[in-house]
């Protein structure tokens, strides 16, 4: 594991490393654009899986069409009623829920122009090879630019900064952001007549948190010397090595399963019955009406993790 | 490694509805269209078909959705399949009930055959029938006198079998 610190520009005295407390801007920029991606790479969907999505977890949310039904089945001395002669409330219905993760660029890396314009580092101790961070004498060496400045990203996005997704059924605050894919548990209750009461669970993103003191690292000028990068050129190289540890990494794998071992990012209780009543004697309402209802509650929990790298 | 070129989402406007009572969330049948490219060049058209959920609240989702499907469409939909629930129920409970008068009618003819007996007008069936419970009786089974089990034998009415029947257990 290499740590290969930046070089900044500290106002008059020249060029110095970057602490770790200052490269925290470099995570804040990247962590920003990247939740400002719509579906961008290792971002989640609900049931919407274009080309290159995988499946992370799978639930279906079922229901009836109401809890309970009352049928007036006239007057049938000595006919007792069964299923057969007092409904069955509603109909059964199912809608299957499955979040997938973009696993696409995972192969991605810096422009050779990006490359060469990276974060100045010393390849020495002693400070006579200043070369760009990760492309040293021209060859890619992506595991420094990991240790250094991406796998800290990860870090920050684990910690529950900007850049990590929540399901909730309202959004976790101020600075999350909703994705637009919800799911629902729609659940009708054995007492009543009416319809299913709904309670819908909707993925955020977190897309915004307090700045870090501004403090960016220099590169190579192509007139000569030394520039301050501008934070568009930061993104620019940091966005796609992030992209390529997503997936090449294992790194931001997010799983929904029964399965709460990693990171919380929330979760999803499906409710349902699983019969109905037979209709009895008991169960006559008045005159010859008699009702029906769901029956055998039964639930299933399951989480939204992220990988703890 | 595949390369998408385009997706296309597309959202059917009949199967959008309000899947709560406060017209906060949406299930509506979703299309994505995307054509990759593969490693050789060749492209691929592909589709899947999802139930999407939406909920009425800012988002990318929300505003692709509205851009095809204007709330009203949703509303009017919604109206639409819980009347179709309503009279589906209805059309059950009418068919529940043709369904219990039919056995009804049929148990009371059944009740009314059993209740029209013609004392007069006695089926040989049910003569028969009486003259073997007639001969069930301890007293007239074990009665000695031929000519009056001949006649309870040959009797042609119920009151001839109920009178020789007597006339055997009253017989010492």
């Amino acid at each position: 594991m290499t740590i290969r610190r930046p070089f900044k520009i500290d106002g008059t005295t020249g060029l110095k490393q970057m602490t770790d407390g200052e490269l925290d801007y470099i995570s804040y920029l990247t962590r920003v654009a990247y939740a400002a991606l719509s579906n961008g790479p290792g971002h989640i969907t609900i049931n919407s899986a274009p080309a290159g999505y995988s499946s992370i977890g799978t639930v279906d949310d079922e229901t009836r069409d109401v809890g309970r039904s009352q049928s007036n089945i006239g007057d049938v001395h000595g006919v007792g009623p069964d299923n057969g002669n007092v409904a069955a409330p509603g109909s059964l219905s199912t809608v299957t829920y499955t979040l997938s993760q973009n696993y696409n660029n995972s192969n991605d890396v810096p422009s050779t122009s990006n490359w060469n314009l990276g974060p100045l580092v010393s390849v020495d101790a002693s400070f006579n090879n200043v070369q760009p961070l990760g492309y040293i004498d021209g060859v890619q060496t992506l595991q420094d630019v990991y240790d250094t400045l991406i796998d800290p990203i990860v870090q920050d996005i684990e910690g529950g900064g900007v850049g990590i997704f929540r399901l909730a059924t309202s959004s976790p605050g101020g600075d999350w952001t909703s994705t637009g894919f919800s799911m629902a548990n729609r659940a009708v209750d054995p007492n009543n007549y009416n319809g299913p009461s709904t309670t819908t669970y909707t993925l955020y993103k977190r897309t915004s948190e307090t700045s870090p003191s501004v403090v960016r690292p220099v590169r190579k000028d192509t007139n000569g010397g030394f520039k301050e990068m501008t934070n568009t050129e930061i993104t620019n190289y940091t966005l796609p090595l992030l992209y390529n540890r997503i997936n090449e990494g294992n790194r931001l794998v997010y799983t929904f399963g029964g399965d709460a071992s990693g990171i919380d990012a929330g979760s999803y209780t499906e409710t349902h019955h699983n019969s109905t009543t037979n209709a009895s004697a008991s169960q006559l309402v008045s005159g010859h009406t008699y009702y029906r209802a769901v029956t055998g509650l039964s639930s299933e929990l399951k989480y939204l993790r992220l990988k703890n790298t | 490694m595949e390369n998408i070129i385009s997706t296309k989402t597309i959202y059917e406007p009949d199967s959008a509805i309000f899947i709560d009572h406060d017209k906060t969330t949406i299930n509506v049948k979703v299309k994505e269209q995307f054509v990759v490219k593969d490693w050789s060049g060749k492209e691929h058209p592909k589709e899947n078909t999802f139930t999407r959920t939406i909920r009425v609240e800012p988002s990318d989702v929300l505003t692709e959705f509205l851009s095809q499907i204007e709330l009203n469409k949703v509303d009017e939909n919604t109206i639409k399949i819980n009347t179709m629930l309503e009279e589906q129920n209805k059309i059950l409970e009418t068919k529940i009930k043709k369904d219990i008068l039919k056995d009804i009618n049929l148990k009371t003819e059944q009740t009314q055959q059993n209740d029209n007996f013609d004392f007069y007008n006695m089926k040989d069936e049910d003569l028969f029938k009486l003259k073997l419970q007639s001969f069930e009786i301890e007293q007239v089974k074990n009665s000695t006198n031929r000519e009056l089990k001949s006649s309870l034998r040959k009797s042609q009415t119920f009151m001839e079998a109920v009178a020789y029947t007597a006339a055997l257990i009253l017989d010492k």
